[in-house]
């Protein structure tokens, strides 16, 4: 249980295009092991999507100070091929948003196979149809034969989060995955993810504004705002008892319903 | 003599010269058509080298090479784009046997010419098609480990090359009519065919009519070609709108040609069982 999955040390980030002066995550520390959650909340433009972009090593970002080490390995040493081999199947993500993320002319039945034969896996309809079922798609035989712009946000929402599932990686990392979800079915979600903690022991990195899903599945809070980790701690620790002004403040703004 | 009318013009032109002028026709195609698909590729190919992401942590001999081979085809499309095609026609026909005694035939040259140069114009084409890809989907492949070549030929050219479509007619348009600057190196298309049935018939107007009508007629077919193929490629499901928001109705208005169809969906079928 106690194997680091995730470690991050004084991390600075900035866009490739950015000037250096203009970070947007600075000085990021933290640990992740196991089966743990681990949820970062904070305004929009804190830096939360910065980071896990980072983590994942993409095109646009750049490590200006700092470590990341995944499953041991330091990731902006590694190369581009090792670095390869870990998404997907190591290093999942569910991104943020599924209209810019899937290719809005193709079936999805193609996009799966696609995305699949990436790591070469094989296409497996029953299962993929499974996992649609879990996260409440219960026409898959039709949605795999849709393309994105025919079907709603939410289900979209959900496919992408069924494609991070069908990789079954070990270090999840979802950024704002139930944006777009009623409650119901941000509920479903949650509830899956947490079930894969527990069923697989897969870390999960969720990045959310909603402090009410923190509230419901993470292990461990982060607070950011701008660009920094104001305060880290158990999850339990952090909703009762929040040191800073500002996640005091974060707590209160949260809508409450009254009966 | 009674005095001939432009008609009788045309027709004699047409009916004595007419073989020239097809001929002519045929090879401005021919070079057109070579031109524009070799170009093509040549555009692809340099778009998606020069797309290639350059990371800090690369090696030193990659980021070299790219930094090399991009260099060298920012000054291949500047130079290509920057003169005239008349220009490069004399240097790499004249200028090559001169210099380097390479005697090429008049088409190969033309061919060649009209390749690279379409290819200059097209690499910014398919730039512009890859640019216009949201950035998620790159960061979604990367997410799950596709490699850029992966990338590029599973998840952002197809979308890229159906976008530039229309840019790509274009340039395939233009070719038909450049051709003609090729007869300064004395390829016999079109325009060159049309110069010496004038300098037979001694008849610049009725003659350049002609020439001007074929030309018209060529580009015309191509792009309703090109259109039809935009279509195709759209595919019959070009467009589904929902026809409500409630979901457990599936009930889909396709549009088809300004045609409303209704189309019942998998779901429904398996509902009823």
């Amino acid at each position: 249980m106690s194997e680091t999955v995730l470690e991050i040390k004084d991390l600075s980030v900035r866009y490739e295009d950015c000037d250096v002066e203009d970070l947007q995550v600075m000085d990021v520390s933290f640990e992740m092991k196991k089966g743990e959650i681990l949820c970062i909340v904070g305004e929009s433009g804190s830096g939360k999507s910065t980071l896990i972009k980072a983590i994942h090593g993409m095109d646009r970002t750049r490590v200006v100070n700092g470590t990341i080490e995944a499953f041991g390995k330091d990731m902006s040493g590694l190369s581009k091929k090792d670095r390869r081999t870990l998404m997907g199947t190591d290093i999942g993500l569910i991104p943020q948003n599924p209209y810019s993320s899937f290719n809005p002319i193709r079936r999805y039945e193609v996009q799966f196979k696609e995305a699949l034969s990436a790591q070469k896996m094989e296409y497996d309809k029953e299962k993929i149809l499974s996992v649609f079922e879990k996260i409440g798609l219960h026409d898959g035989e039709r949605i795999l034969k849709c393309r994105p712009y025919e079907l709603s946000g939410g289900m979209n929402q959900r496919i992408a989060i069924a494609v991070a599932f069908l990789f079954e990686p070990d270090l999840l990392m979802c950024d704002e995955p139930t944006s777009a979800l009623d409650v119901t079915t941000a509920g479903m979600v949650v509830d899956e993810l947490v079930k894969m903690k527990e069923e697989q022991n897969t870390a999960i990195l969720m990045v959310t504004h909603h402090l009410g899903i923190a509230a419901r599945m993470a292990d461990h809070i982060g607070i950011m705002k701008n660009g920094r980790m104001i305060e880290y701690g158990p999850a339990k620790q952090i909703l009762k008892n929040p040191q800073e002004e500002y996640s005091r403040k974060l707590m209160e703004d949260v809508p409450r319903l009254k009966r | 003599m009674a005095t001939k009318t432009f008609w009788d013009w045309v027709g004699a032109i047409v009916s004595n010269y007419g073989q020239m002028f097809l001929s002519g026709a045929g090879t401005t195609m021919l070079i057109a058509i070579t031109g524009t698909i070799i170009g093509f590729l040549i555009g692809l190919i340099v778009a998606i080298i020069r797309t290639i992401p350059v990371l800090p942590q690369d090696n030193k001999a990659k980021k070299v090479i790219l930094k090399v081979a991009n260099a060298i085809m920012a000054i291949y499309i500047e130079v290509f784009r920057g003169t005239p095609m008349m220009v490069q026609a004399m240097i790499v026909y004249y200028g090559l046997m001169e210099a380097f005694k390479i005697d090429l035939d008049p088409l190969t040259a033309g061919i060649l010419i009209v390749s690279i140069n379409t290819g200059a114009y097209m690499s910014e084409i398919v730039r512009g098609g890859i640019e216009s890809i949201d950035e998620g989907q790159f960061d979604a492949a990367h997410a799950i480990g596709m490699t850029h070549w992966q990338t590029m030929t599973n998840v952002i050219l197809p979308q890229a090359i159906r976008n530039i479509l229309p840019a790509t007619g274009n340039e395939f348009v233009i070719n038909i009519k450049d051709t003609s600057v090729l007869n300064v190196i004395s390829v016999t298309e079109l325009f060159f065919a049309t110069k010496t049935v004038k300098g037979i018939a001694l008849r610049t107007f009725e003659t350049f009519f002609v020439a001007g009508v074929i030309y018209l007629v060529l580009t015309f077919t191509v792009t309703r070609i090109l259109r039809f193929i935009e279509k195709k490629m759209d595919g019959d499901d070009s467009y589904t709108i929902m026809a409500s928001s409630s979901m457990p109705d599936q009930q889909f208005i396709k549009i088809r040609g300004g045609k409303h169809e209704h189309r019942q969906w998998l779901h429904d079928e398996s509902d009823q069982k």
